[in-house]
């Protein structure tokens, strides 16, 4: 196992400059607040076992999970992007009429996402999400918006929500639910290895269908036994950042192994001598049009509608990629499922995205604006927490917050007597906007379910789902 | 069943590595606390610790725990808390640096909690991966890139004439925060 030891950079030998990215990496290592500190190992124990002697006497059995198995169940959450709330057209069918791909002809933009069950976290840890759907947080990989769901200064966590000028009409919002089933299978794996070029038959293992080695020295994709069944390739040849003389020796050396056995090729412990790993040049990534039209025809090569998908290029003058997000979209809105395309120069590089067909649940009853409101402040269903986000240009001020440490300052003393801050939000819902989020079972069916997006009257944004209770089975899960 | 046996295996093996993810994102006094907390947690599901993953279990734990900690006393189930977590928010960093500090600050959080797994607590390959919960070329991909990044924030950070360096720093600092 990796211990924590800072490893000196493989492959470069003393007195030859380090490659510029190395160099990055190396910096930061240096800054190792932890580097060689040792615990007090039986003090610690001491405590370890204390604990452990209090769980077995608490019955606490929890039952059977593996966090990773199901993490990975809920990868697309990771990538879910939060975007373009405030550009958001309101495209809401009135029961029914509902159609995929409708953005194929649609002139204007798809609605923002909406994700389900994400509060913004109070004191700068994540928060859980209530009604156990994962927190569909991050805009897209690329862009520095994750923070966004983090952190808004001077929310306490305790809020109270009022509506203004809301319907109270219900209603009646369709439903989906994706059907990994149709799409985790060895042919689709075929198809999409064939689509990417990928050669090799399918093998099952570690619960997906990978094409290709598992040790990241030639292209490989793996489709995925998950709710959406995510799709996953990446070609180490195109990567600008891969070390091509540590990809050839590997190759080389173990050839069965990189066929098969990934572990016995993890071990990259005989660091490379003379060979110094730079950044390659692979020339210019393609960009706009170009871009967008190789990952057109990449969907309809894995079986896609590229007409149900709004993309999004993104070139940065820094790097030598150009990503490109394919938004999939549900009447007009964004659904939340999205595949992700990178390309060098060399070509495409990388891609996430999800196989699993959107198969209609039929119509379900909604409550009206009115009562999504109040269901913000119920347990069940809202977590009393800060806005999952801002519009534009709404985002309260930064003044407040800083990471650099400053001048010492203490608490002003409290005053006998005084009344004891206990700071509450009050908040006015304004605007609502019915579409579909993502929500994931605990079994891991991934469903698109009715939600009213929430805007306040000073630009903060909630989620809430949207059916009816007569459509929801409140049973414990438990 | 895993018996003492296997616990006895664990601690010996990873104790010191999840004492210094602490270490680097918790305030000293907190991380021999922490570090038990996960420890014990690793034992009372340890049918569910993944053979020969266990230092990525370990750590994800480590991410999970110490977010419950930064949320001081509202604890949250394991099994409800989101696929990521920030436990790599300059905010909350042990760190001397200040360059390294401005630097960081200017990434993504996501970038950053890769790197800092990267390059502090060793991981890369398959232990990032499972870490982070993605495929193997999912976990390089990332760490491409956002070693990509840092080097292109280095090259912003190194820019302007030192003498601005702090005031620039801080202020991205900010502007990371609260977006």
């Amino acid at each position: 196992m990796n211990e924590n030891i800072p490893q000196p950079e493989p492959g470069r030998p003393a007195g030859q400059p380090e490659p510029v990215a190395d160099e990055a990496v190396a910096r930061l290592r240096a800054a190792d607040p932890a580097a060689g500190a040792e615990p007090d190992v039986s003090a610690l124990r001491a405590t370890v076992d204390e604990r452990r002697l209090a769980g077995a006497t608490a019955g606490t059995a929890a039952a059977p999970r593996d966090d990773l198995a199901a993490a990975r169940a809920r990868r697309w959450s990771r990538w879910a992007p939060l975007a373009g709330a405030a550009a958001a057209a309101l495209v809401v069918g009135t029961g029914g009429g509902y159609a995929i791909g409708a953005a194929g002809d649609a002139p204007k933009p798809a609605a923002g996402v909406i994700s389900l069950g994400t509060p913004a976290g109070t004191g700068g840890g994540p928060e859980m999400a209530t009604d156990g759907a994962m927190a569909a947080g991050p805009a897209t990989e690329s862009s520095a918006s994750r923070d966004s769901m983090g952190m808004w200064p001077g929310w306490s966590g305790r809020t109270v929500f009022t509506s203004e000028g809301l319907s109270t009409d219900g209603g009646t919002a369709q439903a989906w639910a994706f059907d990994p089933a149709a799409a985790f299978t060895e042919a689709s794996a075929t198809q999409v290895a064939g689509a990417l070029g990928v050669a090799g038959t399918p093998k099952l293992e570690y619960g997906a269908w990978t094409v290709g080695p598992n040790d990241g020295t030639a292209p490989s994709v793996s489709v995925y036994a998950d709710g959406t069944t995510s799709v996953s390739y990446y070609d180490p040849t195109k990567d600008p950042w891969s070390c091509v003389p540590t990809l050839e020796r590997e190759a080389e050396v173990a050839p069965e192994a990189a066929a098969g056995e990934g572990d016995a090729v993890e071990g990259q412990s005989e660091p490379a001598i003379d060979e110094p790993c730079t950044q390659r040049d692979l020339g210019p990534a393609p960009s706009g049009d170009a871009a967008l039209g190789q990952v057109r025809d990449l969907l309809t090569a894995l079986g896609q509608d590229p007409a149900a998908f709004e993309l999004v290029v993104e070139e940065y003058s820094e790097s030598a990629q150009t990503y490109v997000t394919a938004h999939h979209v549900v009447d007009g809105q964004r659904s939340g499922v999205v595949w992700s395309a990178s390309f060098t120069g060399a070509g495409l590089q990388s891609l996430y995205g999800s196989l699993a067909p959107l198969v209609p649940l039929g119509a379900y009853d909604v409550v009206s604006p009115t009562e999504a409101v109040e269901r913000l402040g119920d347990p069940r269903f809202g977590f009393g927490g800060g806005p999952i986000a801002y519009l534009e240009g709404a985002e309260p001020s930064d003044a407040a917050v800083s990471s650099e440490p400053t001048e010492p300052t203490l608490p002003a003393p409290v005053e006998p007597g005084s009344a004891i801050s206990w700071p509450v939000e009050q908040v006015t819902i304004v605007e609502a906007r019915l579409g579909g989020a993502m929500h994931m079972q605990a079994d891991g069916a991934a469903m698109l379910l009715p939600t009213y997006e929430l805007t306040s009257a000073d630009g903060g944004i909630w989620s809430v789902l949207a059916v009816a209770e007569s459509g929801l089975d409140l049973s414990s899960g438990r | 069943m895993r018996d003492d046996a296997w616990f006895d295996g664990l601690y010996r093996d990873h104790a010191t590595a999840v004492y210094r993810y602490f270490l680097r994102r918790a305030a000293h006094d907190d991380a021999h606390d922490l570090t038990a907390d996960v420890l014990a947690t690793a034992w009372r599901r340890r049918e569910d610790v993944p053979e020969g993953a266990e230092l990525p279990w370990l750590y994800r734990t480590a991410g999970y725990v110490l977010a419950n900690h930064r949320r001081k006393g509202r604890p949250i189930p394991v099994e409800q808390l989101p696929d990521e977590v920030d436990d790599a928010d300059p905010a909350g960093l042990t760190l001397v640096d200040d360059e390294v500090r401005a630097v960081l600050a200017a990434l993504s959080a996501r970038d950053r909690r890769i790197l800092l797994l990267h390059a502090w607590d060793g991981l890369d390959g398959d232990e990032l991966a499972a870490v982070l919960g993605v495929s193997r070329g999912g976990a390089d991909a990332a760490l491409s890139r956002a070693r990509a990044r840092l080097r292109a924030a280095w090259t912003a950070q190194d820019g302007p004439a030192t003498d601005d360096d702090e005031h620039g720093a801080s202020d991205e600092a900010g502007a990371t925060q609260a977006r």
